[in-house]
């Protein structure tokens, strides 16, 4: 170990390369930070860890957390791949660095699991935890088994699975004998005649694609049009999610293009045969409500993003909607910021535009990506007690009239590293990224499959989701593709 | 007495449980010198409220309320036991998704719907035109294994339930429910429900 510190270095860098691999290990393990005040945990570093390795699966649609580098971030604490990371930077400006500091230590095993740190980044495992390791899938022993295809694609196993997935209840017997009468090619095909016939199904589209809706849209029913609550005969409704529900069934079946879930600027009713019925312009507020239409003006809507419900429920009294950006980027993205999911910091954020007192060091790493994205929001009104009429209504002068300071800051619109004009524009950004892609392939594959993709089920279930453009967005073609998998269909 | 059958219907239920089926009369020991091949990937989904009751509709043509009503005041599947069996509940209580695991009283409120829904077909039988118990005599005692009744009741469950056929070993299994812990023929009425019970709480009915 040198003894003195060359000019070059700064005493933490110095401390940090002086001290053998695997006492750095010993450290981060312990969670100890060796850092001064140099040692901040870096909210760029996943965002270049997914430039750096952009075939990743962990970069697929989706970036890697701090996690994968730390232990902690505040205060801040290394993993054994970040303590190896900080020591290849040498002291170096992160930014500019941190691209050759990761190649530089890829053949390394940093967590000491038999494993380098480029075999674990590609098999998408977390190379600064030893206990974090994929097993491959035994070779199937023994007998043949006289009731399952065990280790291969089953044609019968799967037409169970999609009867019972998509339309409710399993192959009577009558129509499993004829399945099983046919030969493989027919199977397969009439796998998919059955899913297409579940997809048109009252189960699939009023059961099962409504509970998968339940976390996006969040419903109240006290608040709801279903209230039972009265206020001098008026019902306290103050929005009607039932828009929101027909929305998305609407998107998400008939072939249809699911980016509207974003962008779309229209509506959807129901007649009493179940027909879709688009609406486009406004909808009155119903008789006797505060809420329960759709005021907003079409050039000012964004799909799901901004019903009246949705804008009511997460903006309610806030005037920069930080909850309305971040459940939008969780639900509609896959990013839950709050896990530190899709940190993309926005350079100069977070402004604290409202002295909340964001700027913080240990909030700023969330915020600087949150708030640009809450901004755009602050046009849209959540409810204002004096003026119930307003709820879900763009007023340009809002963020003026609630923000003290936002005329003068001029805070730019910022989503996936992306500039925006406005709410639409980002919610159309939205729709286009892989992010939202790969989001909802993943909840469709944890509802058919079971779990999250697997690290030996990421290559198919990334063809899926990546076919999506060539498919037209279409939900319906998705799962066409996601019953082909092994993951679905082999026992 | 409807409960000490129920406890040695176990037997037939752990049977079924091991998801192997051979052409053996005497089932499938785990003896491991000829163990079929283990499911690769292990991920069996349980079928949640929703699948659980419109497979004992379709099965045992029950109407939506004739599943499995608790006291009276509402469908176990769909309003008192809908969390147990994996079903979310935004509107009442905020769960906007499906709890991540079973519950203690899952199993117990599995057993508790499907027994009713045999129950009540087996009632629904017994007083009118019968429908999955077509070979039963009501009034009589349960048909002995041996009978064309036993053979062609169970098989109709099995064709219904699980949408095979039953095989030797599982036809000899289900004999044991003809009777009493005395060997004493029970009623058909509690074979029928016993039977019904049996397979349709064997893992090859929940799971898929």
């Amino acid at each position: 170990m040198p003894t003195e510190r060359p000019p070059h270095l700064t005493p933490t860098v110095f401390l940090v390369r002086s001290l053998s691999r695997h006492t750095r290990c010993l450290l981060a393990f312990a969670g100890i930070s060796v850092g001064t005040t140099e040692a901040w945990a870096r909210p760029t570093g996943p965002r270049a860890f997914c430039e750096t390795y952009a075939d990743a699966p962990e970069c697929m649609g989706r970036s890697v957390t701090c996690n994968k580098c730390h232990l902690s971030t505040q205060p801040v604490a290394w993993n054994a791949y970040g303590g190896a990371v900080f020591a290849a930077l040498g002291g170096g400006a992160f930014d500019d660095n941190i691209a050759a500091a990761l190649v530089s230590i890829e053949d390394d095993d940093s967590d000491g699991d038999g494993l380098s740190n480029r075999e674990e980044i590609e098999l998408g495992t977390d190379p600064g935890d030893p206990l974090s390791q994929w097993m491959p899938r035994p070779t199937p022993e023994g007998a043949e088994n006289p009731s399952y295809a065990i280790g291969e694609y089953d044609p019968s196993y799967a037409y169970k699975r999609v009867r019972l997935l998509f339309c409710g209840a399993s192959p009577s017997y009558k129509e499993a004998r004829a399945f099983a009468e046919l030969d493989g090619e027919a199977q397969l095909a009439a796998i998919h005649d059955a899913l297409a016939e579940c997809l048109e199904s009252d189960f699939w589209i009023d059961e099962a694609l409504t509970s998968l809706a339940h976390p996006k849209i969040r419903p109240v029913k006290a608040l709801g049009a279903e209230t039972d609550v009265l206020i001098s005969g008026y019902k306290i409704t103050l929005a009607d999610y039932q828009w929101d529900y027909r929305l998305w069934q609407y998107l998400l079946s008939g072939d249809r293009d699911a980016r509207e879930l974003l962008t779309a600027q229209y509506h959807i009713g129901r007649d009493d045969a179940g027909n879709w019925q688009r609406i486009d312009g406004t909808i009155p507020n119903p008789p006797m409500g505060f809420g329960g239409g759709q005021l907003l003006a079409p050039e000012h809507r964004a799909g799901m993003l901004t019903t009246q419900w949705n804008l009511l429920l997460n903006i309610m009294f806030a005037a920069v909607p930080r909850v309305a950006a971040g459940h939008a980027y969780r639900e509609y993205l896959g990013l839950d910021l709050s896990l530190s999911q899709g940190i993309r910091p926005v350079a100069g954020e977070p402004l604290d535009i409202d002295a909340k007192g964001v700027d913080a060091a240990a909030c700023a790493q969330c915020h600087s990506t949150l708030d640009p994205l809450s901004y755009a929001f602050a046009y849209y009104e959540g409810i204002d007690l004096k003026n119930l009429s307003r709820t879900g209504q763009y007023r340009p002068e809002r963020p003026t009239e609630r923000i003290p300071g936002w005329d003068e800051a001029q805070p730019e619109f910022v989503v996936l590293d992306r500039k925006v004009e406005n709410l639409v524009e980002l919610a159309q950004q939205m729709a286009q990224s892989r992010e939202f892609q790969r989001n909802l392939a993943d909840m469709f594959f944890v509802y058919a499959v079971g779990h999250e993709p697997l690290p030996d089920e990421l290559e198919e279930f990334d063809a899926v989701w990546t076919a999506m453009p060539a498919d037209g967005y279409s939900a319906n073609r998705l799962l066409h593709r996601l019953v082909d998998t092994d993951a679905f269909g082999v026992p | 007495m409807i409960m000490r059958i129920l406890l040695r219907s176990l037997l037939p239920v752990l049977a079924l449980a091991s998801g192997c089926r051979d052409g053996d009369a005497g089932g499938t020991e785990d003896t491991g010198a000829d163990e079929v091949q283990r499911a690769q990937r292990g991920e069996l989904q349980w079928k949640r409220n929703a699948a659980l009751q419109r497979d004992l509709m379709r099965a045992l043509e029950l109407p939506e309320d004739g599943v499995c009503n608790e006291l009276g005041r509402g469908s176990c599947t769909r309003e008192i036991h809908h969390i147990a069996l994996g079903a979310a509940d935004p509107l009442r209580i905020g769960l906007y998704e499906p709890l991540p695991d079973t519950l203690v009283s899952t199993p117990i409120v599995l057993d508790r719907v499907v027994m009713s829904a045999c129950v009540n077909r087996a009632d629904l039988d017994r007083g009118g035109a019968p429908v999955v118990f077509t070979e039963l005599d009501f009034g009589e005692a349960a048909p002995a294994p041996e009978d064309e009744a036993f053979a062609a009741t169970v098989t109709a469950l099995y064709r219904r339930l699980l949408s095979r056929d039953p095989e030797a070993h599982e036809l000899t299994t289900l004999g044991g429910l003809t009777v009493d812990d005395a060997g004493e023929p029970v009623s058909a009425h509690e074979f029928a429900v016993l039977a019904c019970f049996a397979i349709g709480t064997s893992s090859e009915f929940l799971f898929f």
